[in-house]
């Protein structure tokens, strides 16, 4: 008798734990990229987010480091059914996998209920469409640019260069005072992407840059051609440190810091970089990259958070995220959360954060087109890079590479209509 | 003859093992040998049977795929017996009466403890063209004309990776061989030194004859390490410049985890389990032959 009531003891306790009743509280998980101190903060905005609405609990799973270890964990989660609720991802190319494969929750439903339109930056939130549905709100944007050594430029009177012929005559001027223009870290190839992408924009222009990007005409054309001779010409009258394929971007920056090089192609998380570097923020500045076009357009870029389609909290994941993006709560984190918020008006301290903020302003604008590795899927990309190594090493010509180019191209859209 | 409650009793001793071997290592092998005749992406619940497609691809279609290849032939060659030859002339020098042998051994045994990545990152650092050790003593010798950036040149990254191999090897070959050597009658080299030997003939007629089994457990070892290169070749170079220094199990990560073609990194795996199988075979039949007398 004592056994079955044990029996029945332990099934109640048990029924009990595994239902929630009304008045439980719903458990959510977050995979974010976040290391300290800003996972810190992360969860101190939690536990604000906890005390202002106590049915919710929302706690943080951290993928540190780049992206590519997030990406393996999510996809393991995601395969063996147990994905978190909502995650962080960058745009573009890089979430359409786990959109195509059904894993992530289509948003357009609370992008009405909550009216989300009218809270974000224009651009970030169209640039996260796909498919004419919205898969996620964007959480950042990020702006990349030439930033600079001001000290050195007032040494040898520069000036922020307005056009890409002042651009070569700065590099030129570098060089004769035994300064490198470019310190850059080829070693993944992204870094040294950004400066094609901007060779690429000033040669082609937004029209044809765009078109190129979405694979929607030949990229065996002159203005390719030219976007390689350009290139080319930075290496060869080495405005780019010497042997800067094998480094690491991070690497890069030391002969930056040492003044070996003027200049390095970042983007706006560099002021809390050269900080947590222990460098003079004011010895650094930047400029956007002259592409002698107008409007002039920069390189830039939304991060996301999504949520995933088997989630059964869905409804809570909205309520936490559109809490999350209200101007007091980016505010008051925006800066403490490594990235730039996505919501309009929200703008840091200028004394506190003088290039940060002047970077808030850019990136409010509507003027800025995507990286490449945002564009291209994983493979298509690294045969992109392949080819930007071979120009580079000379391996291959300005105009063999666009027709290279093209052939990968061409490659990729038969696998996918193979696909299809 | 054994009972059959003496069987049964075996098997039940042994089923513990069985299943988490079964579990955690048979079941996921099966299951990328089926994944390998797929088109699988990684993510996907969608895939279809593709037969041998994957394979023929590899060795048929894909330059880069029988680049790894050949990139891996001649890491497996070079660092077979490159670390293997240069830790038997250590082994044979550290094993007279020197003084500081001991130091010296630890010294060249260093290099095998590290971690490779580790170990990477160093000669990352040493190979770096403005301010690593390599260029900077070439240009302290005046041999600037001797300068290159080793790692982004298409010409000098694979075997500058090389040398790092060579130079992380070498000191575990030689603790074998030591051992080996110290497993040799002395009777054997004073016999044949009052028969007039000298050094060369005492290595070619009784070192080398002696050291046979140790040479087969060094060069299996390290063919069988070869093969699962991966740790040197990605911190140092990442495959590149261009795609240049990729080796069989580093396309496979890239292809299985970076390009989503799950299919296909597959059966790279199941190449490389392949050519592993035809060393390693021989490698514990000897092992077994041996411990059976």
């Amino acid at each position: 008798m004592a056994r079955v009531f044990l029996l029945v003891l332990v099934i109640l306790v048990a029924s009990g734990c595994s239902s929630p009743g009304r008045g439980d509280k719903v458990r959510l998980r977050m995979l974010t990229l976040l290391i300290s101190p800003a996972r810190d903060h992360m969860n101190a905005l939690l536990g604000e987010f906890h005390a202002e609405h106590p049915r919710i609990e929302v706690s943080q799973e951290t993928a540190p480091g780049r992206g590519p270890l997030l990406m393996e964990r999510l996809r393991t989660q995601m395969v063996t059914g147990n994905p978190p609720d909502m995650f962080w991802l960058a745009s573009g190319e890089i979430a359409r996998p786990f959109i195509d494969a059904g894993f992530v929750a289509p948003l357009d439903d609370y992008y009405a209920r909550y009216d989300w339109e009218k809270t974000l930056i224009p651009w970030a939130a169209r640039r996260i469409r796909y498919k004419e549905q919205w898969w996620g709100i964007p959480r950042s944007t990020r702006g990349m640019g030439f930033w600079y050594r001001a000290d050195i430029f007032r040494r040898l009177a520069i000036a922020e260069p307005a056009t890409y012929a002042e651009l070569e005559r700065l590099c030129e001027t570098l060089k004769g005072n035994r300064v490198y223009c470019l310190s850059m870290g080829g070693k993944f190839g992204w870094n040294t992407m950004r400066l094609v992408d901007y060779l690429i924009e000033h040669s082609a222009g937004s029209e044809l840059h765009d078109k190129l990007n979405r694979l929607e005409t030949s990229w065996d054309c002159p203005e390719v051609v030219r976007a390689y001779e350009l290139l080319k010409k930075w290496v060869d009258r080495q405005w780019i440190l010497p042997g800067f394929l094998s480094l690491a971007p991070d690497d890069a920056r030391l002969p930056w810091y040492r003044g070996d090089a003027a200049m390095v192609f970042e983007g706006d998380w560099m002021e809390a970089a050269i900080r947590n570097d222990e460098q003079d923020i004011s010895r650094f500045d930047f400029f956007l990259a002259p592409t002698d076009h107008d409007p002039l357009r920069f390189s830039a870029f939304p991060e996301q958070i999504l949520v995933a389609a088997a989630s059964p909290h869905r409804d809570e994941a909205a309520v936490f995220l559109n809490w999350y993006i209200q101007p007091r709560v980016q505010q008051k984190y925006f800066t403490l959360l490594e990235g730039p918020t996505a919501t309009r008006g929200v703008l840091p301290d200028p004394v506190q954060w003088p290039r940060l903020y002047k970077w808030r302003v850019v990136l409010a604008k509507d003027a800025s087109y995507f990286p490449t590795d945002q564009m291209f899927a994983n493979q298509l990309m690294d045969q992109w890079f392949q080819v930007q190594d071979q120009v580079i090493t000379g391996r291959l010509s300005p105009p063999e590479a666009a027709r290279a180019l093209q052939r990968h191209a061409q490659a990729w859209k038969n696998r996918l209509k193979g696909r299809n | 003859m054994r009972r059959p409650k003496e069987t049964a009793t075996a098997w039940l001793f042994l089923s513990p093992a069985l299943f988490i071997y079964g579990l955690f290592l048979l079941y996921p092998m099966l299951a990328s040998l089926a994944i390998s005749f797929t088109n699988w992406d990684g993510i996907s619940p969608r895939w279809e049977f593709t037969g041998l497609d994957n394979y023929r691809h590899i060795f048929f279609d894909d330059p880069q795929s029988l680049r790894a290849v050949k990139n891996n032939v001649v890491w497996t060659l070079v660092t077979v017996t490159v670390p293997a030859g240069w830790g038997l002339i250590l082994a044979t020098l550290l094993n007279s009466s020197m003084r500081g042998r001991t130091l010296f051994r630890a010294i060249f045994y260093c290099p095998s403890v590290l971690p490779l990545v580790a170990v990477a990152l160093i000669w990352a650092w040493m190979y770096n063209p403005q301010f690593g050790i390599v260029n900077v003593t070439l240009r302290a010798l005046g041999l600037e004309d001797w300068t290159h950036a080793w790692l982004s040149e298409f010409e000098t990254a694979f075997p500058a990776t090389l040398v790092t191999a060579i130079w992380q090897g070498t000191g575990f070959p030689m603790l074998l061989y030591l051992a080996g050597l110290q497993g040799i009658p002395r009777q054997q080299y004073e016999a044949a030194e009052l028969d007039g030997a000298g050094w060369f003939r005492r290595f070619i007629h009784i070192t080398l004859p002696w050291l046979k089994e140790t040479h087969i457990v060094v060069l299996s070892l390290a063919a069988m390490q070869s093969l699962r290169a991966f740790d040197l070749i990605y911190a140092m170079t990442y495959g590149g410049p261009g795609r240049s220094t990729h080796v069989l199990s580093t396309w496979m990560y890239f292809n299985l985890f970076q390009y989503r073609q799950a299919g296909l990194g597959s059966a790279i795996a199941w190449v490389i389990v392949i050519i592993s199988l035809a060393v390693t075979i021989p490698y514990i039949r000897m092992v077994a032959r041996r411990r059976h007398g």
